[in-house]
């Protein structure tokens, strides 16, 4: 469905946003719906990768996550996870990755709300 | 035309996006949604398809390797984050290459690229024969994937980690195992004759008791599979 406007919060890129639902507005509800759904239970097996210090493990599933950011414009997270994607091929060792992560996990879910809140005004607006 | 697609994607978004866009098009059947290459080959040896959406990196077999398994070659849409595989993608011969996130224009630009070849290609008599057999092979041979048809198969011989695919015109060496391959061609008038061949039955000139002959090339027959060779040959 072609929408007159389809207005984005600041802080998620909206240029990439209106670059890939192309002001359809149900397509860019389902993507926010999917990742919303999708990603809680995908960041536990990284986080769980993480912990078990599987850095090959870690990198395919950081790799896995990395395109769902770009879905609800978090392209600055995209990123994030694809420098701790070419990092992971650089290293054995988990703990050389925990700053890198830190900074992933805490801006994530420093904008989850902003996601939750586009979603919000995507199904209302 | 009613194309019938796969879409093997391990990551639910871009998957469930494949999928809606497949919808929105209309004329696309989804046939199967596969989350690891393992269950699409098991579906792939079973049943035909027009296109794949393919993911390349995937845990277990990746999209490349699944490829390398396949019997026959659908029209191949890969999909990835990197662009990192053009390389490979190209010597695949894959139709087109998405990086997700995929837009729709840009799904849309894939399709009608593999619509307008379809409908340039003489029509396809698919790749099974009406009784359901296949009739061709693709085998990974000089890094490329190349098209046999059974018609053209002479015979196929083990050469240690390798395997010969003899044809009249030129013989193609492909790394895989004799067994591998038995599998593959079971019941479409392929024997395994000997520990080291398998023949194409049709092209059979002459049988002796533990040899055979095709286009002047004497093959041993082992003990084990005389008898069944000539339970499958017409004899008068």
């Amino acid at each position: 469905m072609q929408n007159s406007t389809l207005t984005y919060d600041s802080r998620l890129d909206s240029t990439f946003l209106e670059s890939i639902y192309e002001n359809d507005k149900e397509d860019a509800a389902f993507g926010f719906e999917q990742f919303l759904n999708s990603y809680p239970a995908q960041l536990n097996e990284l986080e769980q990768s993480f912990e078990t210090g599987d850095v090959n493990s870690f990198r395919q599933k950081i790799h896995k996550l990395k395109p769902t950011f770009s879905f609800v414009g978090l392209t600055g997270v995209t990123a994030k996870a694809e420098i701790i994607e070419k990092n992971c091929q650089e290293t054995a060792e988990i703990q050389v990755l925990t700053d890198l992560y830190l900074d992933f996990k805490n801006t994530l879910s420093e904008l989850i709300p902003v996601v939750e809140n586009q979603f919000s005004k995507l199904t209302t607006q | 035309m009613q194309l019938k697609v796969i879409i093997v994607e391990d990551e639910p978004l871009s998957r469930g996006f494949i999928e809606r866009y497949c919808e929105k098009l209309g004329d696309l059947e989804i046939a199967g949604s596969f989350e690891d290459a393992e269950s699409a080959l098991e579906y792939l040896h079973k049943n035909e398809i027009d296109i794949i959406f393919l993911d390349v990196e995937m845990p277990g077999i990746s999209g490349f390797q699944l490829l390398d398994q396949m019997m026959y070659m659908p029209k191949v849409i890969l999909t990835t984050s990197k662009t990192d595989y053009a390389f490979d993608a190209f010597q695949y011969g894959v139709a087109d290459y998405l990086k997700k996130p995929i837009t729709f224009n840009r799904f849309q630009e894939a399709l009608g690229k593999i619509k307008n070849s379809l409908n340039k290609e003489p029509q396809p008599q698919g790749n099974l024969t009406p009784d359901g057999n296949l009739k061709e092979i693709y085998i990974k041979s000089d890094g490329k994937l190349t098209r046999l048809s059974f018609q053209e198969i002479l015979y196929i011989e083990s050469v240690g980690d390798y395997v010969k695919y003899i044809t009249a015109t030129k013989n193609y060496m492909a790394l895989s195992t004799l067994k591998a391959v038995e599998e593959k061609m079971e019941g479409n008038g392929f024997m395994k004759v000997h520990r080291s061949y398998i023949v194409n039955l049709h092209k059979i000139k002459d049988i002796q008791d533990n040899t055979l002959v095709i286009e002047g090339k004497v093959i041993p027959i082992s003990r084990s599979y005389q008898s069944e060779v000539k339970s499958r040959i017409n004899v008068v």
